[in-house]
């Protein structure tokens, strides 16, 4: 296996629109399910689920999810719009201190965090004997930031 | 969240990482991963190619500020781009870059695949350094 540390892709990624079957090989194809099964079952995914499955139960989570993003998003809009409401901004402030106090919001958002560190890793480790990022292989591109 | 943990359901790390190696291992065995090391190696050993890029390199590195200023004249422009052009024309800049389309559209199908699976987006979740990162 050759190793090209640090090489990077020299081009954008262009979208392409071919599905998954008709163009892995079998050997490949193996590989890629027994890695999602393994990482799926790994603690940091199950925690992931457990804390997801958490905040989906709690309505009253879930209500201040909801209104804190659609808030931001009448907000943004207004701004586009030249529009600016002191209520709409004081209102956004209070949801989001709730947010950012609320536990199972907190517990999601941690145990996301973890479970993006751990796919971090496994990627590290796959791209380490490429030699080359495959997380970066992967990204379609979208335009700009 | 303890009692959601059952450790006989849990992959231990040490087994996810031996499953990263064979997924790698697999992908090293892609015939697009082969063909896109054979074009890079032919890319990196064509001294033509490689003196075009530097030249290319040098005269926008040269230009940099009246590009950032827009304020290329046509004189200015067209040398530039047949610079560019004439970088692009040379065969082994041209497989290289098909084999990397190649390589990066298996890529995505394996990254659809993985981020279905896992219910994260693998891409985005490995970027660092911000949006472009």
């Amino acid at each position: 296996m050759a190793l090209h540390v640090g090489r990077e892709a020299a081009v954008d990624n262009e979208n392409t629109s071919k599905s998954f079957s008709d163009e892995i090989p079998v050997a490949m194809m193996e590989a890629t399910m027994n890695l999602t099964t393994h990482l799926s079952q790994s603690e940091s995914f199950l925690r992931l689920k457990a804390a997801q499955n958490k905040l989906n139960a709690d309505v009253a989570t879930l209500q201040l999810l909801e209104e804190f993003i659609n808030l931001q998003q009448k907000i943004h809009a207004d701004r586009a719009a030249g529009h600016f409401s002191d209520t709409d901004i004081q209102r956004f402030r209070d949801l989001q201190e709730q947010v950012a106090t609320n536990d199972i919001v907190q517990e999601r958002d941690y145990a996301l965090e973890k479970a993006v560190g751990f796919v971090r890793e496994v990627n590290q480790e796959i791209s380490s004997l490429l030699g080359v990022d495959f997380a970066s292989l992967t990204r379609r591109s979208t335009g700009g930031c | 969240m303890e009692e959601i943990l059952n450790e006989l359901e849990v992959s231990p790390r040490s087994v996810i990482m031996q499953a990263a190696r064979q997924f790698a291992e697999a992908f090293s065995e892609l015939a697009e991963y082969q063909s896109f090391e054979r074009a890079f190696q032919a890319y990196r050993n064509d001294s033509a190619a490689q003196k075009a890029l530097e030249d290319f390199q040098k005269k926008q590195a040269s230009l940099k500020a009246l590009i950032m200023l827009n304020s290329l004249s046509d004189e200015e422009r067209q040398e530039l781009q047949c610079l560019q052009d004439l970088f692009y024309s040379k065969p082994t800049v041209m497989s290289y870059l098909k084999a990397q389309r190649e390589l990066v559209a298996i890529s995505q199908s394996l990254g659809d695949l993985i981020s279905t699976e896992i219910g994260l987006d693998y891409g985005t979740s490995c970027r660092t350094g911000g949006c472009c990162g």
